[in-house]
C-alpha cells in the first residue's frame, strides 16, 4: 500500500503500538520455557493425538 | 590563580554535585543524539567564524550562535529529565505565553534586515522568534491529542478539532507573513496525522483539494516576486541580477568548493547574501566542499533516523508522536533548505537545523532533541518494569 519504507516505518509507529518495540514477547531469552518441552520432543518424533481425535504431529515450539 | 567556583565555600560541592550529575545523565542517554548534534553545533561556530573572518558579519553573530548552543545544550539537558507525556499534559504552563509572545509580534514585532517577515521581537541586546517556540508547544500539544483521540481519528468528530489544532498555529505564523516557518509548522501537522493513521480517503481528498486551490492560490495569494521565485527553477538565468542573484551566487560558491574545499578561513569566499543564516550551506559546500556537504547531510539523515528510532522504542503513544513532530521538523527544514541553496525549491526563509546562524532556531531544536532524549530516557527506566 505505502511504497517508500520510510513512510512504512512513520505510518507503522503510530498506528501500531507493538512495531518495533522490545516487548515481552519478542525478547527471546524471556519466552517461557514450556515444562512440557521434553514430551513436546517425544511426541514430535512419535506423534500425539490431537483434541479431534486425529493423529497429529506436535512441534517442539519455541 | 583560583577559579571563581572555588573561593567560595560550598560552591565546590554544587560543582562537583552537577559534575556528578551530568556524568550520570550522559552515561544513560542517547549518545549518537548527542554526538551529531555537538559536532553539527561546533561546525556551524566555525563556519560562522569564517564568515566573520571574510567580514561578511561580525564577531557578535558567532558570539549568539556558541551561547544559543551552550544554552540550547542546556536545555536539551533539562528537556530531556521529564517524560514527554508528562511535559505535554502541563501545556498550559507553556502554551499561552508562546502564544501570548505571537501576538505580541503582530503589534512590537520587529522585521528583520533582508526579510519581510514581522516575527522578531526586540529585548533590547537580542531579538527572539517566538514561531520557532511555537512549533515546539504545537509538537507537544498536538501529540497528546492525537494519543486522546486514539483510533477515533479518522472520525470526523475527532478530525475536525484535530485540523483546526492545526490550523491555529500555520495561521498564527502566516499572520507574520513568515510563510517557512507556516510550511514547516503545516509538515509537522502532516507527518503526525499520517502516523497517527489518518485514512487515505482523506489524504486523497486533501491532495485533490490542494491541486483544486493551486490555480486561486497562484492567481489570489501569492505576491509577484513569490511567483517569480517559483519560475526561476525553470528558468535559472532569468534576471541574475535581481531574484536569481542569490541562489545563483550560492550555486557558484558550491561549485567552487569542488571536492574538499576552498577552506574555511580563506580568503577568497565569495559573497552570497544571508550565507550565514539561511544560506549557510552555500558557504559550506564553499569551505569543505562535496565532502564536507556529504557528511553534514549524512550526519542530519542519522540524527532524523535516531529520533524515529527512539519513537520506535517508546513505551507511549505521545513519546511516538512527539518523535515523530521532531523528525518531521527536522526533516523537512534541513530537505527545503537545501534544495533552496540548491535551486531545485524556491527560496523560502527556512533555516538548516543547528547549521544557520539564530539563536531561536538553535534553541527550539535542541528542546526538540532534548524531548526527543526524554522518550529514550523513558523507554530505558521502563525497559524491565512492569
Amino acid at each position: 500500500m505505502i511504497p517508500f519504507r520510510p513512510l512504512i516505518v512513520l505510518r507503522k509507529l503510530g498506528t501500531e503500538p507493538a512495531f518495533g518495540k522490545y516487548t515481552e514477547n519478542r525478547r527471546p531469552s524471556a519466552l517461557p520455557m514450556r515444562r512440557d518441552a521434553g514430551f513436546d520432543l517425544l511426541a514430535s518424533v512419535y506423534g500425539t493425538p490431537g483434541a479431534a481425535g486425529e493423529h497429529k504431529i506436535a512441534c517442539f515450539s519455541p | 590563580m583560583i577559579p571563581l567556583w572555588r573561593q567560595s565555600p560550598g560552591s565546590g560541592r554544587i560543582m562537583k554535585k552537577i559534575g556528578r550529575f551530568l556524568s550520570k545523565f550522559f552515561q544513560n542517554t542517547d549518545k549518537v543524539i548527542w554526538v551529531v548534534a555537538l559536532g553539527l553545533s561546533a561546525l556551524s561556530v566555525l563556519l560562522l567564524a569564517g564568515i566573520c573572518d571574510a567580514g561578511y558579519v561580525q564577531v557578535r553573530t558567532v558570539q549568539v550562535q556558541a551561547a544559543a548552543a551552550a544554552i540550547g545544550i542546556a536545555a536539551a539537558v533539562i528537556a530531556a529529565q521529564f517524560d514527554p507525556e508528562e511535559l505535554a499534559g502541563i501545556w498550559k504552563l507553556y502554551v499561552p505565553p508562546t502564544l501570548l509572545l505571537m501576538v505580541l509580534t503582530y503589534f512590537v514585532g520587529t522585521i528583520r534586515e533582508g526579510s519581510t517577515n514581522r516575527s522578531w521581537l526586540s529585548l533590547g541586546f537580542l531579538s527572539i522568534q517566538p514561531s520557532e517556540f511555537l512549533k515546539i508547544a504545537f509538537i507537544l500539544t498536538f501529540a497528546l491529542h492525537l494519543s486522546k483521540v486514539g483510533d477515533d481519528i479518522n472520525q470526523p468528530r475527532s478530525l475536525v478539532p484535530l485540523l483546526v489544532h492545526g490550523a491555529i498555529p500555520v495561521g498564527m505564523v502566516l499572520l507574520q507573513k513568515d510563510a517557512g516557518v507556516a510550511l514547516i509548522v503545516a509538515c509537522i501537522f502532516g507527518a503526525m496525522l499520517f502516523a497517527a493513521g489518518l485514512s487515505w480517503r482523506y489524504i486523497g481528498m486533501a491532495a485533490g483539494g490542494a491541486a483544486l486551490a493551486a490555480p486561486v492560490l497562484w492567481f489570489a495569494v501569492l505576491s509577484d516576486y513569490q511567483k517569480q521565485r517559483i519560475m526561476v527553477l525553470f528558468d535559472p538565468e532569468h534576471d541574475p541580477l535581481g531574484i536569481t542573484y542569490q541562489q545563483n551566487r550560492g550555486l557558484t560558491a558550491i561549485g567552487s568548493g569542488q571536492v574538499f574545499g576552498i577552506g574555511i578561513f580563506n580568503d577568497n569566499h565569495i559573497y552570497v547574501p544571508e550565507n550565514y543564516n539561511d544560506f549557510i550551506f552555500t558557504f559550506l559546500g564553499e569551505s569543505l566542499g562535496f565532502v564536507g556537504c556529504f557528511l553534514v547531510v549524512a550526519a542530519l539523515a542519522v540524527l532524523c533516523a535516531r529520533i524515529l528510532a527512539n519513537g520506535i522504542r517508546s513505551r507511549t503513544t505521545v513519546g511516538r508522536f512527539v518523535c515523530v513532530g521532531v523528525f518531521a521538523m527536522i526533516a523537512f527544514q534541513a530537505v527545503v533548505n537545501i534544495g533552496m541553496c540548491l535551486m531545485v525549491l524556491p527560496v523560502i526563509g527556512i533555516t538548516l537545523p543547528l547549521l544557520s546562524g539564530g539563536g531561536s532556531s538553535v534553541l527550539s531544536v535542541y528542546i526538540g532533541l532534548g524531548l526527543v532524549l526524554g522518550v529514550y530516557a523513558d523507554t530505558n527506566r521502563n525497559m524491565f518494569s512492569g
